[in-house]
C-alpha cells in the first residue's frame, strides 16, 4: 500500500541500520585486536547515551515537550542500582517506614525497580509539569530536576556530593555486568530494543496523536482528542526508558554521582537530540555518538575542547536541516521519518 | 421541519469595551443548512469560536440537543457531535493527508492508546479514512504531507478532517475562503451532497454559494442578528439591504 519511494527509503534505512549494528557488534573484537580495550568502554558509554537521547527525543522531538530535566530520570535509576548494591554489600536492609527492603545485585530485580522508579517520577512530575507549556514547561522540569539533584547531594548516607561507588556489579542471569564485554553486548541489545520500541510507538495510533499534538494542538481538540493524557503517557514511557539507560550507566561507570542528574547533563542530552536530528528515529543515536566522540577526540587535542565543540554544533545545526540525520535523509530517496 | 438541534440564547461576548457578540439569539433546525452572513467584523468567527468551545461567552447559553453545552470544553462538544472547520486552514502540516484524516477517525473510534500496530497499515483506521479522502476528492494525494497540497486541496482536506469526526452538526467557517472558481464550485457541489445527511451551519462570504445552498440565512451586523429567514426573505428584507447588501441587491 505504501509508495515505492517510501519502501526504498525503508529498505535503505534497514540496510544502514543493520550495518551500523553489525559494526557495533564488532567493536569489542576490533578493540582486542588492536589491544585497546578502552574503546569498549567509550562505545558502551556512547550507546548508553544514545538510549537516553532516544528517550528524550520521544517527548522533545515527536511530542514537542522541551524537558530540561531529563537527567533526573537517568540519575534516579542509577541511584536505585547503586543504593541496592550498597545495602546488599552491607547486609543492612533499606528501611522505609514499615517497609524493610533488602539490598540486591540481581539485575533482573534491580533494573526493573530502577525503571519503575523513573517511570513513577515521570508520572508525578509530568502530571504537574504538563499543565504548563512553552517556557514554563522548560523551567518547571528544570526545577524538578534540581530538586532531585539536591536530594542526592544532601544524602550523606549515599555519598552526598561525592557520589556512590558500586562495588559489586549486578548480575543478569548468567551474565555479569562487571565484565566489560558482557555489559557491552547487554547495552547493544537494549539499544536495538529501545530503537524498535520507539519506532513502533511513533508509527502507532498513539504516536500519531503525539506527533500531531506538537504540530497543531487546537486542531487536535477540534477533532475531539485532548492531548494531555497522551503527553503524560509519552512522558512516562520516556522516563522509563531513561531509567533503563540510567541502570546501564550505573553499571558501566561502577559509580553514580549527583553529576549524573545535573542540569548540565540534561542540557547535553538536548544538544545530542538537536544535533542528531529531532523527530527522526536514528538522529539521537547519531547525536549521542557524535557528541561523545567529539568530546573524546577534541579532549585529546586540548583541555578546552568545548571551545571547539561549540562552533562545530552551530555549523551542523545551521547546515543540516534535521541535524546529522538530515544529511542521511537528503542523501537517500523517499520520505522522512 | 423537525425540532431545533442548536439553540443560542442571548449570547454576549465582550472584549474589553467591544461587544463582538451582542445578545445573539438563533436556532438551527435539524437537517437544515443554515448560513450566517455578515460584513467583515460582524463577529462571525467569534460566534463560531463560542459554539465550538474555543471561546467562553460572557453571558448567554448554548444548547445542543436540549443539553446545555455552554461550559463544556471543545473536546466534550466534539464528542457530542459538534464539529467545526477553520477559516484559516488548520491541519497538521508535516503529517500526510491520510494521517490528518486518521486523527479524526481515531477520535471517533474512541481513544488512541495503541502503541504497537502501525497506524497507516491498520485496516479499521485506514479504510474509513480513505473513504473520507475519496469523498472530498483527495484519494490520490493520501500519502502527501498536508503542507505539499495546494491551497484548494488543503481546504478540501480541512473539510475531510471535520467530516471524519462524524458530527451531527457541521460548523463550517468559510470553507471556500481563498478558493478559485473551479475549486469553490467543487465545494458547493460537495456541500449540496452533504446537506442531505448533515445539519450544517455555514459561515461564508461567497453570496452566490450561500443563496444557492441555504435553507435559512441569518444576517449578523456588529455582533447582532438583524434578520433570519429564507433566502427569499433575506433578499427582500429592507434592513439587510441597507446594512449589508447595499446597492448590490
Amino acid at each position: 500500500m505504501d509508495r515505492p519511494e517510501a519502501l526504498s527509503a525503508y529498505k535503505s534505512d534497514l540496510i544502514a541500520g543493520t550495518v551500523f549494528v553489525l559494526l557495533l557488534a564488532a567493536v569489542p573484537f576490533i578493540a582486542s585486536a588492536i589491544g585497546d580495550p578502552f574503546y569498549v568502554r567509550i562505545f558502551t558509554r556512547m550507546m548508553v547515551f544514545a538510549i537516553m537521547a532516544m528517550s528524550l527525543n520521544l517527548i522533545l522531538g515527536y511530542g514537542g515537550m522541551v524537558c530540561f530535566g531529563h537527567a533526573m530520570f537517568v540519575g534516579s535509576a542509577s541511584y536505585v542500582v547503586a543504593i541496592a548494591g550498597q545495602h546488599a554489600a552491607s547486609g543492612m536492609p533499606l528501611v522505609l517506614g514499615p517497609l524493610s527492603i533488602p539490598g540486591s545485585t540481581d539485575a533482573l530485580v534491580v533494573w526493573p525497580i530502577a525503571v519503575a522508579v523513573s517511570a513513577l517520577l515521570a508520572l508525578i512530575f509530568g502530571s504537574i509539569a504538563l499543565r504548563t507549556s512553552g517556557l514554563y514547561f522548560i523551567m518547571i522540569t528544570l526545577a524538578f530536576a534540581q530538586m532531585i539533584y539536591f536530594v542526592a547531594v544532601s544524602a550523606q548516607t549515599y555519598g552526598g556530593a561525592d557520589g556512590l561507588p558500586i562495588e559489586t556489579a549486578p548480575t543478569l542471569g548468567a551474565l555479569n555486568t562487571g565484565n566489560r564485554k558482557e555489559l557491552y553486548y547487554i547495552v547493544l541489545v537494549c539499544l536495538v530494543g529501545v530503537y524498535v520500541l520507539i519506532r513502533q510507538i511513533v508509527g502507532s495510533r498513539f504516536g500519531l496523536v503525539l506527533r500531531s499534538s506538537s504540530q497543531n494542538e487546537p486542531r487536535l481538540e477540534a477533532v475531539g482528542l485532548a492531548p494531555y493524557r497522551y503527553r503524560l503517557v509519552a512522558f512516562v514511557i520516556s522516563g522509563a526508558i531513561a531509567g533503563l539507560a540510567g541502570a546501564l550507566l550505573a553499571s558501566s561507570q561502577a559509580y553514580v554521582s549527583p553529576a549524573d542528574m545535573s542540569w548540565v547533563r540534561s542540557g547535553e542530552l538536548i544538544v545530542m537530540v538537536v544535533l542528531g536530528g529531532m523527530a527522526t528515529l536514528y538522529g539521537p543515536v547519531l547525536g549521542a555518538f557524535f557528541y561523545l566522540f567529539a568530546e573524546y577526540a577534541l579532549g585529546n587535542v586540548t583541555e578546552h575542547w568545548q571551545l571547539l565543540m561549540g562552533p562545530l554544533i552551530i555549523l551542523i545545526v545551521l547546515y543540516g536541516k534535521k541535524g546529522l540525520a538530515g544529511f542521511w535523509l537528503s542523501s537517500r530517496k523517499g520520505g522522512s521519518l | 421541519m423537525s425540532g431545533s438541534l442548536l439553540q443560542v440564547q442571548d449570547l454576549v461576548k465582550t472584549f474589553g469595551g467591544i461587544q463582538a457578540t451582542d445578545h445573539l439569539t438563533l436556532d438551527i433546525r435539524e437537517g437544515e443548512l443554515h448560513a450566517v452572513i455578515g460584513p467583515n467584523g460582524a463577529g462571525k468567527t467569534t460566534f463560531i469560536a463560542q459554539l465550538s468551545g474555543m471561546l467562553q461567552p460572557t453571558s448567554g447559553a448554548i444548547r445542543f440537543q436540549n443539553q446545555d453545552v455552554t461550559r463544556l470544553s471543545t473536546v466534550e462538544r466534539v464528542q457530542l457531535g459538534m464539529a467545526r472547520s477553520f477559516q484559516i486552514t488548520s491541519l497538521w502540516p508535516a503529517l500526510s493527508a491520510l494521517e490528518n484524516v486518521m486523527l479524526a477517525v481515531q477520535s471517533r473510534q474512541g481513544h488512541a492508546f495503541r502503541f504497537w500496530e502501525k497506524a497507516t497499515s491498520s485496516k479499521p483506521l485506514r479504510e474509513p479514512s480513505m473513504q473520507w479522502l475519496r469523498r472530498v476528492g483527495l484519494a490520490d494525494k493520501s500519502d502527501l504531507p498536508a503542507q505539499a497540497l495546494s491551497h484548494g486541496e488543503q481546504r478540501q482536506l480541512e473539510l475531510a478532517v471535520t467530516l471524519a469526526t462524524e458530527p451531527k452538526l457541521l460548523m463550517l467557517d468559510e470553507p471556500m475562503a481563498g478558493m478559485g472558481g473551479d475549486d469553490s464550485q467543487r465545494v458547493v457541489e460537495l456541500l449540496r451532497e452533504l446537506k442531505s445527511s448533515y445539519t450544517i451551519l455555514l459561515v461564508e462570504h461567497d453570496m452566490d454559494a450561500v443563496f444557492a445552498l441555504a435553507d435559512r440565512i441569518s444576517v449578523l451586523v456588529y455582533g447582532r442578528c438583524i434578520a433570519t429567514g429564507t433566502p427569499q426573505d433575506i433578499r427582500q428584507n429592507a434592513e439587510v439591504r441597507e446594512a449589508y447588501l447595499g446597492a448590490e441587491a
